[in-house]
């Protein structure tokens, strides 16, 4: 057993990769949900895993905060191994999970205290920590309360200030804004920014395109465990479309029209969207006068369509 | 290599969250462990005993009060240990995901097991301490005429080997899917083995099948041991067999809770 007293503060560190995976696999009753998955973060990147409910993102998650065992790959945190340092890199690791896993036996404060206790953290180091946090995610008029009177919003910053009671160099959020509402949401949202400023590198999962879209770095698209693409938003958004979407109602004469001029084109769910440059499409809009045809600029959310055939 | 994780700080950071919480609502812990034995005594010992009248103990005559008097000590411990680990355990890691938010921290699997065995055991021994309390005065009173000072080394023993009774409870607790699925093994297996084991009523004139089926159980041997010494006795040799089934019972059953658990945590994570 490594003398841990006093955990050290940074045992990934804040240079190089922070994370790298490799060739991740892990199956269910000989179905693999999380099919041979490979990638890499590096300090102040948000990294979004974008997908539907089902494809791996929580699964993915929990083996690499260590609490599933995988069935095959590699987890490299900094330069250390998972597969044998695990209890040092534990420690340097923050988990909001998609669970509300409040304890409300505890209170607002005693939630991100007792946590520090699970860092090995000293007593007055976890109080004066907690103190910080509570003030910084708005929980100071809630501090004596048990959770089970917050808001759902409040309840999700508090899961996330409590995450960070050890001062993680890395975050893991499962759907952290799912059930939120937008306000709620936002808010959350500025805060991911600010912690990224920090140089925490964050890993999200999502099945909210626009989130993604907006947080992060790099996106990967999971499907039933496997990757459908990833990249830079706006650059994989790029990869597939171009920049402007005209989305209407299906059609044999809209059909004929997007043959003609050589779009690209989607059709989903009795809906076709067309993507061009500007003009290229706005002639559509004089080609059908009648019809009612939303304009928009192509999104992850096409990108997903395109690749499963389903919408997101 | 599990005996090792018992003493680590992980183990200590459960254990103390569960302390934490349950002092933070002494009131009701602390009320309920003073009242149920002066119910059980007024109930058993003075209510019953009236109609029972003296039982055969060794040599001599003995009074039901003074017989149930060490057994509500050890079923104390037993009942305590058992429940605190089926319901407050199944709650903490099905119900309230506690056990789930905890592994996203240092703290492993294995020490969250240890934690709550330690924990059930650490409850009743506080709970029996309770029970200790009444005794006590139960003597002041001239009620009984008790060997209390034995207690002291008594009750931190039995709260060792009440360790095999929190990871019985454990074994129901990694296997059934809903709390409701608990009332099985507690009125099928919990309530019959505790009764059959010296607690309330000797099980001597029973069929020998059982006696010899008592034998295995380490409440049976808790509370002999117990009623031996609070009964003024000395240490005798057939005590050595009562402490090998002891020790035996925190090994197999320490052991066993060790293994389903851990699989069970992993599918509640
Ligand atoms: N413990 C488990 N046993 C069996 N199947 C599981 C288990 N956990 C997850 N799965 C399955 O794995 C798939 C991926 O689940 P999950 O990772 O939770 O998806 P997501 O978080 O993307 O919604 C789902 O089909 C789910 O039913
Ligand atoms: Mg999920």
């Amino acid at each position: 057993m490594t003398p841990e007293t006093g955990a050290p503060t940074r045992c990934i560190g804040r240079t190089g990769y922070t994370l790298e995976v490799h060739e991740l696999v892990k199956c269910f009753n000989g179905k693999c949900v999380v099919d041979h998955f490979s990638f890499s973060a590096r300090p102040g990147q948000i990294l979004s895993l974008l997908g539907p409910n089902g494809a791996g993102k929580s699964t993915t998650v929990k083996i690499l905060y260590g609490a599933l065992r995988p069935d095959g790959g590699r987890i490299h945190y900094g330069s250390k191994d998972f597969a044998t340092d695990r209890r040092q890199l534990k420690l340097c690791i923050g988990v909001c999970s998609q669970n509300d896993t409040l304890d409300y036996d505890l209170t607002v404060r005693g939630n991100l205290t007792v946590y520090g206790s699970y860092y090995h953290r000293k007593r007055r180091e976890a109080d004066a920590r907690a103190e910080n946090l509570l003030s910084r995610f708005h929980l100071r008029d809630y501090v004596s309360a048990k959770p089970r009177i917050l808001s759902g919003g409040l309840k999700r910053r508090l899961q996330i200030a409590r995450a960070l009671i050890n001062e993680p160099d890395i975050l893991f959020l499962d759907e952290p804004t799912t059930g939120l509402d937008p306000h709620a949401r936002r808010e959350l949202w500025n805060l991911l920014d600010e912690l990224k400023s920090e140089g925490i590198t964050i890993l999200l999962t999502t099945h909210y395109m626009e989130e993604a879209e907006v947080l992060s770095d790099t996106v990967i698209i999971l499907d039933q465990g496997r990757v459908m693409d990833r990249g830079e938003p706006a650059g994989l958004i790029a990869r597939h479309f171009a920049p402007w979407a005209l989305q209407m109602k299906e059609s044999a004469a809209v059909a004929e029209w997007i043959s003609a001029k050589g779009l690209t084109s989607l059709r989903a769910y009795g809906q076709v969207t067309v993507f061009g440059e500007e003009e290229g499409i706005d002639s559509l809009t004089t080609e059908f006068p009648k019809e009612s045809i939303f304009r928009r600029p192509s999104n992850l959310e096409d990108v997903f369509i395109k690749l499963t055939g389903r919408s997101l | 290599m599990i005996l090792r994780e018992l003493l680590d700080w992980r183990t200590r950071a459960v254990l103390r969250r569960n302390i934490r919480v349950y002092f933070l609502n002494w009131k009701s812990a602390f009320v309920p462990p003073l009242l149920e034995p002066v119910v059980m005594f007024l109930a058993f010992g003075l209510g019953l005993g009236a109609y029972v009248g003296g039982l055969r103990y060794g040599d001599g005559q003995i009074s039901y009060l003074h017989y149930i008097a060490p057994g509500v000590l050890t079923y104390t411990l037993f009942t305590t240990a058992f429940m605190e680990c089926l319901y407050g355990s199944f709650v903490r890691m099905f119900y309230q995901k506690t056990f789930e938010g905890i592994l996203g921290t240092g703290v492993e699997r294995v020490n969250i097991i240890w934690g709550e065995i330690v924990w059930g055991a650490f409850r009743a021994t506080l709970y029996a301490l309770c029970v200790a309390l009444v005794l006590l005065v139960f003597n002041l009173l001239g009620v009984t005429n008790l060997k209390l000072a034995s207690l002291w080394v008594l009750i931190p023993a039995g709260g060792i080997f009440t360790m095999a009774f929190s990871s019985f409870a454990l074994l129901f607790t990694a296997t059934v899917p809903t709390i409701d699925h608990m009332n099985y093994p507690v009125f099928l297996i919990g309530i019959p083995l505790s009764l059959i084991s010296n607690t309330y009523f000797p099980i001597d004139g029973f069929h020998p099948f059982i006696t010899l089926a008592a034998q295995a159980n380490p409440l049976y041997h808790m509370s002999r041991i117990f009623r031996h010494f609070m009964l003024g006795g000395r240490p005798e040799s057939w005590m050595l067999g009562s402490l090998l089934v002891l020790i035996a019972g925190n090994v197999l059953m320490i052991g066993l809770a060790h293994r389903l658990m851990d699989a069970r945590l992993e599918k509640e994570s």
